[in-house]
């Protein structure tokens, strides 16, 4: 996993991607105790290719392809054996949650993660049975900046489903 | 979460929702996940306050075995499937 993490570090600094952040369960892990999940969740940034308008992933493949990260496992691509999936930002709740992210340093290795705080309203926007598991999981970590929380899901109108959500899991609204 | 780790914790929440027992003590105000029933145990504290090396070591481990997991229910899917087609068959 130190190594997914550098390689993800080295497509930012020779810039195949401009912004990345690890998202879902695999960020919330990093914020609380490790949590059972089958791949890595990683949101990115990538310019267009020069002249084209849509923003494709065709590039970070490729050059993936060239490291030596070619095999698909489901929608995951094997990186030293983890599947990552990685999912180009489609709202504004994920651009920021993606510009925002925290820099985690540990020995030599670095990595972007999510702030807890914007997986909760990502988690809040899907709404399965598994993200509200996971609200409950963020809101409680005692890092987790309510007054932050409570601005973001105002920000992206979140704030109604989160009274609704927070009441029927027993959570202080 | 290992499975057992995660029976564990359930028992445990389900058995002493007082926030006084001493498995669940860690933090009485913390929720187990479970709606109503406040509680952490000790060994989820502890994971929590890992050093972040071993804490993405530990991430790492449980996508692997959650892998493994879903290899094994895939193969017992199909074994199940396959003998409830052959059960079928008409002697």
């Amino acid at each position: 996993m130190h190594a997914v993490c550098d390689v993800l570090e080295q497509l930012l600094k020779e810039g195949t991607l401009t912004h990345y952040a690890i998202g879902g369960a695999t960020a919330a892990g990093f914020h609380g105790e490790p949590l059972a999940t089958r791949d890595v969740d990683v949101f990115v940034f990538s310019d267009p290719p020069q002249g084209a308008v849509l923003v494709t992933l065709e590039p970070l493949f490729a050059r993936l392809s060239d490291l030596g990260f070619s095999q698909f496992e489901e929608e995951g691509l094997l990186i030293h054996g983890f599947p990552v999936q990685f999912l180009s930002a489609s709202s504004a709740l994920e651009t920021e949650a993606i510009k925002s992210a925290l820099l985690l340093q540990w020995d030599d290795h670095r990595v972007r993660v999510m702030r807890p705080e914007h997986l909760a309203a990502l988690a809040l926007t899907v709404g399965r049975p598994k993200d509200r598991a996971r609200l409950v999981y963020l809101a409680e970590l005692p890092a987790f900046n309510r007054a932050l929380f409570d601005e973001i899901s105002s920000r992206y109108q979140l704030s109604d489903r989160w009274q609704q959500w927070s009441a029927a899991l027993g959570l202080k609204s | 979460m290992r499975a057992d780790e995660a029976c564990a914790s359930m028992t445990i929440a389900y058995s002493y929702p007082m926030n006084d027992h001493p498995e669940i003590a860690a933090d009485p105000n913390v929720m187990t996940g479970i709606p109503g029933i406040r509680g952490m145990p000790h060994w989820r504290d502890k994971q929590r306050s890992l050093p972040m090396a071993e804490k993405v070591a530990r991430i790492g481990k449980f996508i692997t075995e959650t892998r493994q997991l879903e290899i094994i229910k895939k193969s017992c899917t199909r074994s199940a499937m396959s003998w409830s087609n052959y059960s079928k068959k008409e002697p």
